[in-house]
């Protein structure tokens, strides 16, 4: 004990002085707290009088809101002594040692440890149970751990069953609510998920998304195959019902229990449990209402015939070719008058307001022997865009066994069905609504008209431009997305000894998404393949994913003299996997009445596939050390073998066993309970402060299942199939590396009325996967290396504070979070990635995915001006031209008086400066309300959809805002000229197109009011829930929302190409229990 | 004691999943199962065909840059407005590293399958996974192809990386000894000991399962020629009889006797007089489907592409106005075509224009000129019916560069025969009483000197003898030169360069310049007969590098005259750009 208060003094001292600062601030914040800190400082006497060895200590424990002595609370020194609290809230329980810590729990109330610190008599407050509490239990790997004696870095969260918040699914829930894991939802289509980076990036090629683990089994989040709904993916996340989740803990830093499928960090799911043998139900149903969001403002008609009157003028059209063209001609007895005479808004034909609505029946109870919890759900919700929607059904039933009284049994079993018509959406020019809605001639008719004007009930087929009806895509493409899965687990617990545990856990996963589309010929744009024009096309898609799971171990718990705490676990996992994806293209059916793929013409149907297999195996050791619970120590380290790893791997941390190569992956952390130290009862104000640190290395196995090895693909001659090298093997492929470094305390004041928690951390990538170029003789372009590197370093604040505490309680939270990345390796030291029309530089020395683009500075007023800089561009042939009156004024960088690739520079950065969250709760008699604002600095975003709104070289309709564009020599403006087919390349990628991203929304704003019910009958309770979802959103950005996230890819963000937006939704709902 | 007892017998439990798992090496040994692992390939002759097949599939994807190349970067083709930037440079030799028709990677993605598939097959043989004949085929014909590969990098990019290894792993791509860089003169030295090397060098044999016919197409003529690669070679480095014997074994393939088929003995890679495809039916060899039975006469390597399968024709888009319409023939290509003469309507000296120019190898469509070898029967009504070939080595190729060896080594008039009007024709010493009804029996036959001399030992002895009394109709008597074969007028040296010609009979003066006109009046002919077949800046570079001494400005002169032809403003600097020999090659990428 004595070597490592010395060891700790500097330390101390240093803490103390923070401390000291800490409370500085929080005086001069609230008034309140110094009147409290003062006029309370009688204990400090006692402690002096330190007792060694059994004593008595008493207290009394009082609701921290309304003051009232609390009777039948339990105060319990774990396997020592417990006792009760009298009906004046006084209690008085034996304790080992003065030093030693009580536990207080109570029913509805939080759970609380309550140090000594040589204290004889101890004065609790305890708020509600669904206080956030720096004491309430994460669900650890390997137990339930209270927060305040974890030695790593971990966010705990217990849902209280979400009963207000049924539109989410479980990745988007967690927006907000973790500092430093940003949740950047993929779109607005109902149940799309998030996608999520805990701590920034640790990865380029590999996996980015954090491990889930839900009871135990690991939970398979990738998508195996590509959807053919364009910018669709189906989202397994969304098969667990938010309401069924009893608590999610997130393991932030390099806690390597998980080995090397735990680079990105692990959040483990506990579905729900009972322990309760009474049997209640709860049904729930919900109805909102989703409501579209704002236009974007594009031209009508008369600007729009205008804009293209102009811009044809600089096509090699002559005035009178395009006098005659129909749309431009105003005579009403021209036949084709009526067709090109319309006002259509196609932005309301593609958008709609929409319902949701979600049913939940919730049945729990059971006996001594067995405990169940059934729950069963409906959810429906359609989108905004006009005719998508989701259904699916949830089932889940978990029970808990009592086999023997040393054996018990958990089964979860959960099945999910859903059905979701969706559109294409992103880039798809040709079947993307929501593009087509707002680049469509505002003049087309939706129907076909007479030469009279007469309407028929039948769509306008394919425009004069060759562009699509939007209204055609929405009523007659069929993009049906059907997705099933099973996942159940079965977990056997022997109580060997009282010390001693074995536990297995089997797991089985079975995941299937059946997909169907069909495009008709008649409305959509003609694709062309190499063997036809495609009128029609359909498809048909089966991605399925079969996974078997063990996790078997043997644990260890025993406290030695009520002052050591000991837990240690070995054991294994181990996870057998096979993806399959089978997919089927046909085109050109007879009618669009056939819309099987059996249907399309034979010669031209496509089929394809991809089958995946791979094993991984995880042996693991933990072990957690705790001295007087006030000092932590914990050990874990995984030993890692995979299918995907190659067998020539080499590096300091990597063991052999049998020709195979596995991952040694250590890591450690240590906390320090301060507050707890006798030294600490005179700061009375601190009720808890902790410091910790850890350091780890965990792996990333998302390197490919097969990367490895040498393999051959076929290659056709005519018919024939032969066989040709597939890649540069390399057998020395590994895993990645990533260190990871976090440092943080945790500290609670008045009692725990305002909660602090602060991290640093420093994530390393080493061994990071990569393409790396090579030499051309080898006759391929990349091989996949381990030759990558990067860093994220950051800071996560979490602040928490009950700033009322009356009968209206108010609690508000801030969290925050940094990440800043850098590459330190790289082949080439730099590479070039495009995504959706925008270019990226990653550069050593740089953050990861910069865009990429040119710099502009106005635009050339006027053709002397142009002239006089002297600037040319490239033309297709490689010839120069000048640029004129009205074209954008690039940045000539390298000063060759030529715009060209080398004036590239950066021009964005789509990663967030900081993001984080405000959450508000208040509740006041039997209303509560929750308001949760999220917000997210410094990202850009690079607008897609702008560009083709204003490139000003094509038909596309465009914005209000090209009215403005530069018309003649010396017009004053900073909208470029339209050009047809922008030869002066005014519309390249360029800051035009770059915004910032940053946006503070009301992401979630909930009122429940908890309708009283009189006694005996048979309902229990009854709520009623009014929730609003993105309410309101500030932000600069001009695109729908500036909320979106195409893929996990560290490459793809930033990028707007075109998803359904976050739309606004209100919900109502009533719950009632049984 | 029984609760210690399962302590250690649980406390072992975990231990022994480990080891179950661990112990079956399996376990992390999983094969993919949508392409080959390396353990499941090569394994029997059928596999070792699956290379084959895959080689040859990825092949199809240099032909394009290999026609683009070759033609755009010499005078029989230009860029047409259509064109962008690269193409341009290539027209203009002033080609960028970043350029993608210039980025040999392509070859080295057919040349890196071909050093695997020869290593395994030597592994195969070794382990007796294919028995010794089909082992020689396979490897003749894949170390063939990528010899072919060398050459054309070695004529587009001179020095390159020559590698033989077949980067099996990254490893070896740490390994710099794999990736020597050689001259191309140094290429060529490897390659000739390479080629001769190969065991085998004839065509599959019937039987094999590599001589097969699918989708319609038969396999006989898709696979490399072997002799003429080898001919090619020699014909590069300047052995002269070594590349006329190589030409001359191709040209004695299928000579089997008269009376079992008089076709093949006759008129099969004899450049022979038959009607299908000569004169105005010249143009069958191009128009005609891949393996029909005339114009695969002349053919020794061609390769379909069939609408149905990948690639798709690259030649529509590249070269069809109504596809992207990039590359066009240039002006001074047309203008050559108009500077011939016809001879097949009896008016002397001929009537103007060439059976090979307009109508023929390009087309007028709607004023622009458009290359027509490929598009012959292009419909842009069905813009989906693909189907064409190309035609990677022809009789016109072999007996032009028969005559280019044959010319060096001294047989001018084997080149002129070959050239124009055939061995018969000029090699007949009874001047005064041609045709059938007379005794034959010694003349027509080449003869060394002619006349007067004895008569040629191969491989240019060619006997052409066509008489009644006694009856001969030998080997060559139907025979024609290249020129007389299109109607043709013959063309000439200007004897006046080589002769003496006061004198009767005319005494040679100069051989030196007699080779050198004929070299001359060759490559001429190559460019009006093989135009845009992908042959043209081979034939050009082969002779300028044979002339560096003599004639360093002979390769800007004669890309120069394209620009003066089409009386563009580039003229100069191309020529200024060619007149260093360090421009003649593209930049090599090296990443």
């Amino acid at each position: 004990m004595l070597p490592i208060k010395l060891n700790s003094m500097h330390i101390i001292t240093k803490a103390a002085r923070r401390i000291l600062l800490l409370s500085m601030i929080v005086s001069l914040s609230n008034a309140y707290t110094i009147a409290q800190i003062n006029s309370d400082d009688s204990t400090a006497t006692k402690v002096a009088n330190l007792k060694i060895g059994e004593v008595k200590v008493t207290g009394t424990v009082k609701d921290a809101s309304t003051g009232n002595f609390l009777s039948g609370i339990n105060i319990t020194v774990p396997g020592y002594s417990a006792a009760l609290t009298d009906d004046n809230g006084y209690f008085s329980i034996n304790v080992p040692d003065i030093s030693t810590s009580i536990m207080v729990t109570g029913p509805g109330y939080q759970r609380r440890e309550v140090a000594l610190k040589g204290r004889l008599s101890v004065d609790i407050s305890l708020f509600e149970d669904s206080f956030k509490s720096v004491y309430d239990e994460a669900r650890m790997p390997y137990g339930n751990e209270p927060l305040n004696q974890i030695s790593q870095s971990v966010n705990s969260i217990n849902t209280g069953g979400n009963w207000e918040r049924t539109v989410e699914t479980p990745d988007s829930y967690l927006q907000g609510r973790v500092a430093g894991l940003n949740v950047i939802r993929r779109s607005g289509t109902p149940s799309i998920g998030a996608n999520l980076f805990l701590r920034g990036f640790n990865s380029l090629f590999a996996t980015n998304q954090p491990l889930y683990v839900v009871d135990g089994v690991i939970y398979d989040v990738n998508s195996y195959g590509n959807s053919l709904i364009t910018g669709h993916a189906t989202n397994p996340l969304a098969d667990i019902d938010i309401k069924d989740i009893d608590n999610i803990t997130v393991i932030k830093d390099g806690a390597s229990m998980y080995g090397t499928r735990g680079a990105n960090g692990v959040i483990l799911i506990t579905t729900g449990k009972t322990e309760d043998v009474a049997t209640k139900i709860d049904f729930a149903a919900y109805g909102g209402f989703n409501s579209v969001v704002k236009q974007i403002p594009v031209m009508q008609a008369d600007d729009y015939r205008i804009y293209l009157s102009d811009l044809l003028k600089t096509s090699s059209l002559t005035d009178d070719q395009i006098q005659i063209l129909p749309f431009m001609n105003d005579d009403s007895s021209n036949p084709d008058y009526y067709r090109y005479h319309n006002q259509t808004n196609w932005q309301d034909q593609v958008m709609e307001n929409s319902f949701n609505q979600n049913y939940h029946l919730k049945v729990t109870g059971g006996d001594d022997i067995a405990t169940y919890t059934l729950s069963l759900g409906s959810t429906s919700n359609k989108g905004i865009i006009a005719n998508t929607g989701l259904t699916r059904y949830f089932m889940r039933f978990n029970a808990n066994l009592k086999l023997s009284s040393k054996l018990t049994a958990n089964a979860n079993l959960a099945f999910t069905s859903s059905e979701q018509i969706l559109k294409d959406q992103g880039i798809n020019t040709i079947t993307n609504p929501l593009y087509l809605g707002l680049v469509k001639a505002p003049f087309l008719p939706i129907y076909q008209l007479g030469d009279d004007g007469s309407q028929s009930p039948n769509l306008a087929d394919v425009d004069i431009f060759g562009m699509s009806n939007p209204v055609a895509a929405i009523e007659k493409i069929q993009d049906i997305n059907k997705n099933y899965r099973f996942s159940g687990l079965v977990q056997l617990n022997y109580e060997l000894t009282k010390n001693i545990n074995i536990s297995t856990v089997i797991g089985l996963t079975f995941d299937k998404v059946r997909e169907r589309i069909f495009v008709p010929n008649n409305g959509i744009t003609h694709d062309t393949l190499s063997l036809a024009v495609a009128t029609n096309r359909s498809g048909s898609n089966v991605l399925r994913l079969f996974s078997l799971y063990n996790d078997t171990r043997i644990s260890y718990n025993k406290r030695f003299n009520y002052i050591h705490d000991l837990s240690v676990n070995a054991g294994a996992r181990y996870n057998t996997s096979s993806s399959q994806s089978d997919y089927g293209l046909g085109y050109n059916s007879a009618t669009d009445n056939f819309v099987s793929v059996g249907n399309g013409a034979n010669a031209l149907r496509k089929v394809g596939g991809e089958i995946g297999d791979w094993n991984w195996l995880n042996m693991y050791f933990n072990t957690d050390y705790k001295l007087l619970s006030r000092y932590f120590l914990s050990f874990n380290a995984a030993v890692d073998g995979s299918s995907r790893f190659g067998k020539e791997a080499s590096g300091p941390m990597i063991l052999n066993f049998n020709k195979n190569k596995f991952a040694f992956l250590p890591s450690i952390s240590a906390g320090w309970l301060i507050s707890s130290e006798k030294f600490m009862s005179q700061v009375k104000f601190i009720d808890m402060l902790k410091l910790r640190a850890s350091l780890g290395l965990v792996g990333n196995d998302d390197i490919g299942n097969y990367t490895s090895r040498q393999y051959y693909v076929s290659q056709n001659l005519l018919g024939m199939q032969g066989l040709v090298r597939g890649n540069i093997a390399n057998p020395a492929l590994k895993w990645e590396n990533i260190r990871k470094l976090d440092a943080g305390v945790d500290i609670a004041f008045l009692d725990e009325r305002l909660d602090l928690s602060l991290d640093v951390f420093g994530n390393k990538t080493t061994d990071m996967i990569i393409y790396e170029p090579v030499n051309t003789a080898t006759g391929f372009k990349y091989a996949i290396t381990n030759n990558g590197g990067m860093k994220t370093n950051g800071v996560e604040l979490t602040i928490n504070g009950r700033l009322i505490n009356k009968e209206l309680k108010w609690d508000i939270g801030l969290n925050l979070g940094t990440a800043k990345n850098e590459i330190t390796k790289l082949p080439d030291n730099k590479m070039i990635t495009e995504f959706g029309g925008a270019t990226m530089l990653t550069e050593v020395g740089k953050a990861a995915n910069l865009f990429y683009g040119y710099k502009t500075n106005g635009i050339y007023l006027t053709d002397a001006e142009a002239a006089g800089e002297g600037l040319s561009y490239t033309n297709k042939d490689g010839t120069l031209s000048p640029f004129q009156g009205g074209d954008v004024r690039f940045i000539d960088v390298d000063g060759s008086f030529v715009i060209d690739e080398k004036d590239m520079q950066v021009i964005g950065n789509p990663n967030p400066d900081f993001t984080g969250s405000i959450s508000n709760v208040v509740s006041w008699k039997r209303f509560s309300f929750d308001a949760l604002i999220t917000f997210t600095k410094g990202n850009d975003i690079y607008n897609n959809t702008r560009y083709a709104l204003e490139s000003m070289a094509n038909f596309n309709n465009q914005t209000l805002s090209v009215i403005n564009r530069w018309r003649t020599d010396g017009q004053v403006t900073t909208v470029p000229r339209a050009s047809w087919g922008d030869p002066s390349g005014n519309a390249r990628f360029s800051d035009r197109w770059i915004e910032d991203g940053s946006y503070l929304r009301l992401r979630t704003i909930s009122l429940t009011y908890d309708i009283p019910v009189k006694e005996g009958i048979i309902i229990k309770y009854a709520k009623i829930y009014a929730t609003g979802n993105n309410l309101v959103t500030l932000t600069k950005y001009l695109g729908y929302d500036p909320e979106l996230s195409a893929s996990g890819s560290v490459f793809t963000q930033g990028i707007d190409v075109g998803l359904e937006p976050q739309y606004k939704s209100v919900q109502l709902g009533i719950r009632i229990g049984f | 004691m029984k609760n210690k007892l399962s302590i250690k017998f649980i406390g072992v439990f975990p231990v022994v999943i480990c080891l179950s798992i661990l112990s079956c090496t399996k376990t992390f040994d999983i094969l993919p199962k949508s392409a080959i692992s390396s353990e499941q390939m090569y394994r029997n002759v059928y596999d070792a065909d699956a290379a084959v097949i895959g080689i040859y599939g990825k092949f199809l994807n240099v032909l394009d840059r290999y026609v683009i190349l070759n033609e755009l970067r010499a005078d029989l083709a230009d860029v047409t407005p259509n064109a962008d930037r690269y193409l341009v440079q290539l027209s203009t030799h002033s080609v960028t590293e970043d350029n993608p028709y210039a980025d040999p990677r392509p070859f080295y993605e057919v040349i890196l399958n071909c050093n695997d598939a020869l290593k395994n097959f030597d592994i195969m043989r070794a382990e007796r996974k294919m028995d010794e004949d089909q082992y020689k085929q396979r490897y003749s014909d894949i170390g063939a192809l990528r010899t072919w590969l060398y050459l054309q990098l070695g004529i587009q990019y001179g020095s390159i990386p020559y590698v033989t290894d077949p980067i099996e792993n990254i490893n070896d791509l740490k390994d710099d000894s794999k990736y020597p860089e050689i001259s191309f003169n140094e290429l060529l030295d490897n390659l000739i000991q390479f080629a001769e090397a190969l065991p085998y060098n004839l065509p599959y044999p019937t039987g094999s399962t590599l001589r097969t016919t699918v989708d319609t197409y038969n396999t006989e003529k898709i696979f490399i020629n072997k002799n003429c690669l080898l001919g090619d070679l020699y014909l590069w480095k300047g052995n002269w009889t070594s590349a006329a014997t190589a030409y001359r074994a191709v040209m004695t393939i299928g000579e089997v006797t008269r009376l079992q088929n008089e076709e093949q003995y006759l008129e099969i890679y004899k450049l022979a007089n038959t009607s299908n495809i000569n004169g105005g039916n010249w143009i069958n060899i191009f128009r005609n489907a891949f393996g029909e039975r005339y114009s695969n006469y002349e053919i020794m390597w061609n390769i379909p592409y069939d609408k149905n399968f990948n690639p798709k024709n690259p030649f529509i888009d590249l070269f069809s106005t109504s596809g992207k319409y990039l590359i066009k023939p240039s002006d001074l290509a047309i203008n050559n075509w108009d500077a011939q003469y016809r001879n097949d309507n009896g008016a002397l000296p001929g009537t103007p224009g060439d059976r090979r120019g307009l109508g023929f190898s390009y087309k007028i469509t709607a004023t622009q000129p458009e290359i027509n070898k490929y598009t012959y029967n292009y419909n842009p009504l069905l813009p989906f019916e693909t189907n064409g070939k190309i035609i990677l080595y022809r009789g016109a190729n072999l007996f032009l560069r028969f005559a280019e060896a044959a010319n060096h080594d001294g047989r001018d008039r084997i080149a002129y025969s070959f050239l124009n009007d055939g061995i018969k024709a000029n090699f007949d010493d009874n001047t005064k009483s041609l045709g059938k009804a007379r005794d034959v029996t010694n003349t027509e036959q080449t003869r060394y000197p002619f006349p007067g001399g004895p008569y040629e030992t191969a491989p240019y002895y060619f006997d052409a003898r066509e008489g009644d009394f006694p009856q001969y109709r030998n080997t060559w008597f139907r025979n024609t030169g290249i020129r007389a074969r299109v109607s043709t007028m013959n063309i000439t040296v200007d004897s006046a360069r080589s002769f003496n010609m006061t004198v009767k009979p005319r005494v040679l003066t100069s051989s030196d310049n007699l080779i050198y006109d004929m070299d001359n009046l060759i490559i001429a002919e190559s460019g009006l007969e093989t135009a845009f077949e992908g042959n043209r800046w081979g034939d050009l570079l082969r002779i300028a590098l044979r002339r560096q001494a003599t004639e360093p400005n002979y390769l800007a002169n004669k890309i120069g005259a394209k620009f003066d032809a089409s009386h563009s403003a580039d003229a100069a600097a191309v020529r200024a750009k060619l007149s260093d020999k360090a421009n003649w090659y593209l930049p090599f990428r090296w990443k």
